[in-house]
């Protein structure tokens, strides 16, 4: 790539446009990544899967993209060959910090919105962020080949709601191929070039990071200015740790080493680095002598907002479990855990996570990477507890509370959240978000379609189901963004479930006084739902402090064999009993009641649809 | 460990298949039915072992539809082969429609010294609604005929947990006074694969819920203690002496022959069990299926089994096994609990603890 400037007196810098895609979710970000990627013939048809990009199988699944994989991409274009580089974003509130250092490697933005369902709050969220760092956002239109497209409306809605110009917005179809040409014009035509110096010292900004076997941890960068090679001492300057480069390369989308990368460019960086939490994300590498003064702007450390408690359903594999966590860790920074021990469930970790969508990634690749069958507790976010003798302690585990009469006044973190939607279903946002102890802040209609309410909302409200919730009361309609805003008072209380008379730990909540009895019905209803007929009569109670404020009983299992079973049955009545006997092992036994998985999972959603 | 060893001889025919039956069991032509007997002889022939043989119980199926001249030669056959101890129980499952007079008769003349009539229930709505062919009034006669020619150990069959029933004392009354001397009361378990599962699932027949059922056997248990009838196992009851010695082979982990399709052996540890397709028995009946239990297994069936009967399981079998029960934190929390209960020799459930048998083995393995 590096003789281009031999073919014509264009600079380097200007034939490359470093760009992203901004998209809601399913409204068709990964199907036209591919499509550049095989117009550009950068791959050849033989090795397209569907969604290259999506490495990780869950996302393949889910169809979300949470990994970002940086392509680049040749194309000629009016005899001049352009390199372009494509930086996938993640399409989650979760991630949102990590978008945002996408976007600045970035000069510019595709916007795609889908013909048939218009502008939504992520893509809405995500084009904010995008216009917040300056860059030239062109809007695409997907899906112009269902029926229900209405392209021309949705011009309009951009222009109106976003205030984009979209009049020349190219009408595309990712999936059938349709005028991917167009935009792969526009981004020629319209992005802006990079605009670094080759002569001041490197400047790299770390958009991503992950660990490779045999590499180390791998730095994602775009090169703002200088330049870096095989042997350049490089420094974090967010660590101050300093490295030697061993390789440099780009990705096509495999890894490619090549010579160097300046100004400009998008690649790799590689320096034998042990661990990825020294490759932090949105940090800047300079030379460890005579390096840039300031760093690029915008570094955050990111923090976790959802924990809960993660346990083996056989409580004998904790290395195992150990293991894995740490094997994850290597590829996410943004995990954090620690040990705990719980009287009902045993020795396991207390994690900590970017969002609940994140944590439902990282357990699912527990039990499907690492064959763990693993429980989880309910998830809850960091308390602020302030007590009588005046110490602050954060707690993320609900039995870690200190006791009631030391307990001054709590504080919880709280979120803004935007909601998106079509009018009609504003009446029941209030409502649901009044029964998550939202508070009103605005609302404002964009057009006659579409309605953003704001409201501010305890996280750990809107942790639990609140998006389900969302996404059921309004057929599907209303989309969300959050951000954390702070920690405020908040009048909250433990509540603890009791099994047989005995308090089961991983089961209590910290809940806000006004909803616990509606909150302690709820939990121990489902319980009695998921807990089998045992031998004995089993009381599920809930409690605040020593005040029993819901009961439920399991009435005793009375009917178990009472058939026959002579010669021919005996076999098969043995296979049956070590079948229900590997069951039983999956049972958590909490004093003398056998509680099922699914219990811990159940109490995590509660209904209130009804 | 001493077991005394029983015979087990499957005859797979019916008039009709009830609805709730999933035996190995049907309707077949004379000449399958000529054809399986042949090779049942040929299979007993081919068990060299001259040990002494304590039971023998002829099941089905129902083996009284067959010609009685061919029970006849079928424990002659066992006779010829095997050391019949001269106190052996020997047992012959019928049902109501086939007994006749000539048939009991010879099968008393061969031997046969126990009968039991699968007569399932005393309504005759009941008797139609699991597709069973006889009436009340035919059970009445199989058990008065059974008792003319002499039988003196009649087992009958109860099927509960399908309709209500409001003369329960009126009916145990009745069978004792007929000459009943034990009674096998089980629950119905709705089997898949049956004709009255598909009734149910699609709502034709309704029978009674769990705890309907519960309440109707828990009355069944009261009716027959008051009648003299011993529960001595889950669901076995009989008057003072009338155990059925076949049946208590199996709870105690005994060992046995099975002969015919779908029967299994139990024979120095290791369970060996037929084909359960009529023709492949017929065609080679030496295609069986092996399995050599471990120990771990032959405790769980000492468990399993031996918990069933109300005098427990032997503490020196289990013992020998290397299972001691005091060294089991779960049993002795349930000892503790008096869930189940040890004596000198043996180790129980409680009376009223037998209908969760099944979650006390799973704490007891």
């Amino acid at each position: 790539m590096f003789n281009l400037c031999i073919i014509s007196s264009m600079d380097r810098q200007e034939r490359i446009r470093n760009f992203c895609i901004i998209a809601h979710i399913d409204h068709g970000k990964s199907t036209l990544a591919d499509r550049l990627i095989e117009k550009t013939g950068t791959v050849s048809k033989r090795e397209m899967s569907d969604q290259l990009l999506d490495s990780m199988d869950i996302e393949k699944e889910r169809g979300i993209t949470i990994k970002l994989t940086p392509t680049r991409m040749f194309y000629n274009y009016k005899g001049e060959e352009y390199i372009l580089n494509l930086i996938d974003t993640p399409g989650h509130v979760d991630f949102t910090y990590e978008v945002s250092r996408s976007l600045v490697a970035c000069e510019g933005a595709l916007l795609i919105v889908d013909a048939s369902q218009g502008v939504e709050a992520q893509t809405l969220a995500n084009t904010y962020l995008a216009l917040d760092n300056n860059l030239e956002i062109l809007p695409v239109i997907n899906k112009i080949d269902l029926p229900s497209a209405r392209p021309e409306e949705v011009k309009k809605e951009i222009e109106d709601v976003i205030g984009l110009p979209a009049d020349d917005a190219p009408l595309i179809s990712a999936k059938e191929g349709i005028n991917i040409d167009q935009v792969l014009m526009q981004i020629i035509e319209k992005i802006p070039h990079p605009k670094g110096s080759e002569q001041k010292p490197l400047k790299a900004l770390i958009f991503d990071s992950f660990y490779d076997n045999f590499k180390g941890a791998i730095s994602l960068v775009r090169i703002f200015d200088g330049e870096v090679k095989v042997g350049t001492k490089i420094k974090m300057m967010e660590t101050g740790k300093t490295y030697e480069v061993t390789e440099v390369g780009v990705f096509t989308p495999s890894m490619k080493p090549v010579e160097v990368l300046q100004a400009g460019d998008v690649g790799y960086i590689a320096g034998s680095i042990k661990n990825v939490a020294d490759t932090k994300v949105g940090d800047t590498i300079t030379l460890a002598e005579n390096g840039a003064k300031e760093p690029l702007p915008g570094y955050k450390s990111v923090q976790p907002v959802v924990f809960c408690g993660i346990f083996l359903a056989d409580g004998s594999k904790f290395n195992d479990l150990k293991d894995a966590l740490e094997k994850l860790k290597l590829n996410d920074a943004s995990l954090v855990f620690s040990p705990e021990v719980s009287k009902a469930l045993g020795y396991g970790f207390r994690c900590g996570f970017l969002g609940l969508l994140h944590m439902e990634i990282i357990t699912e690749r527990l039990e499907r990477e690492f064959n763990l069958e693993i429980i989880t507790t309910a998830p809850g976010v960091n308390y602020n507890v302030y007590k009588t003798n005046g110490d602050m302690v954060e707690v993320t585990n609900p039995a870690n509370l200190p006791k009631p009469e030391e307990i001054e006044r709590f504080e919880e973190p709280i979120c803004k959240l935007h909601i998106y939607t079509p009018p009609e279903y504003v009446g029941s946002i209030m409502e649901l978000c009044k029964e998550k102890r939202g508070e009103f802040i605005d609302m404002q209609y964009l057009d006659k379609m579409r309605v953003k309410m704001d409201y501010k909302m305890p996280l750990n409200e809107m942790i639990y189901d609140f998006f389900d919730a969302l996404k059921s009361r309004t057929r599907g309609y209303a989309s969300l963004d959050y951000e954390i805003a702070g920690y405020e008072p908040s009048d909250l209380i433990k509540l603890d479930i009791l099994l047989n008379g005995e308090i089961c730990d991983a089961l209590s909540l910290i809940v806000h006084r006004d909803f616990a009895y509606q909150k302690g019905r709820s939990i121990v209803e489902k319980l009695k739902n998921v807990i089998p007929r045992q031998m004995f009569t089993i009381p599920i109670q809930a409690s605040i402090g020593n005040k029993i404020i819901a009961r439920e009983t399991i009435s005793a299992l009375r009917k178990d064999v009472l058939a026959k079973c002579y010669g021919g049955d005996i076999t098969r009545k043995r296979k049956l009993l070590e079948k229900q006997k590997e069951g039983k092992k999956r049972m958590r036994q909490i004093g003398s009641v056998e509680l099922p998985s699914e219990a811990f999972m159940s109490i995590l959603k509660i209904d209130y649809d009804n | 460990m001493i077991t005394k060893t029983g015979i087990y001889v499957h005859i797979p025919f019916c008039e009709s298949k009830c609805f709730y039956c999933n035996f190995v069991s049907g309707n077949y032509s004379d000449k399958i039915k000529e054809k399986y007997i042949q090779t049942l002889f040929n299979e007993i022939e081919t068990i060299k072992d001259k040990r002494t043989i304590y039971s023998i119980f002829i099941g089905g199926g129902t083996p009284s539809v067959l010609n009685s001249r061919l029970i006849v030669n079928l424990l002659e056959k066992i006779r010829s082969n095997f050391n019949i101890s001269k106190n052996a129980e020997i047992t012959i499952e019928c049902n109501p429609n086939s007994l006749n007079y000539q048939k009991l008769k010879a099968y008393k003349k061969a031997g046969i010294n126990r009968i039991s009539i699968g007569i399932q229930s005393l309504d005759d709505g009941v008797l139609k609604l699991i597709g069973r062919r006889h009436n009340k009034s035919r059970a009445i006669q199989a058990i008065k005929m059974a008792k003319d020619v002499g039988f003196n150990n009649i087992n009958v069959d109860l099927l509960i947990g399908i309709t209500k029933n409001k003369t329960i004392d009126g009916d145990v009354l009745f069978l004792k006074k007929l000459g009943v001397t034990h009674i096998s009361a089980y629950m119905l378990i709705l089997e898949k694969d049956t004709a009255l599962f598909e009734k149910v699932k699609n709502g034709t027949v309704k029978l009674l819920s769990e705890d309907e059922s519960i309440e109707q056997y828990n009355e069944y248990l009261k009716t027959l203690r008051k009648y003299g009838f011993k529960r001595y196992e889950i669901s076995n009851f009989c008057l003072k002496g009338c155990e059925c010695k076949h049946n208590i082979n199996y709870w105690e982990c005994g060992e046995y022959y099975g002969f015919g399709v779908s029967a299994h052996s139990y024979i120095d540890g290791v369970r060996y069990f037929n084909s359960n397709n009529i023709l492949e028995y017929i065609e080679n009946f030496n295609n069986k299926t092996y399995e050599k239990l471990t120990d771990k297994e032959k405790i769980e069936e000492l468990l399993m089994l031996g918990l069933r009967m109300t005098k427990g399981v032997k503490l020196t079998s289990l013992n020998q096994l290397g299972y001691r029960i005091l060294e089991n934190k779960n049993a002795l929390k349930m000892l503790s609990l008096n869930l189940i209960k040890t004596n000198t020799q043996r180790l129980y459930i409680t009376y009223k603890n037998f209908g969760i048998e099944n979650q006390i083995i799973l704490k007891l393995i």
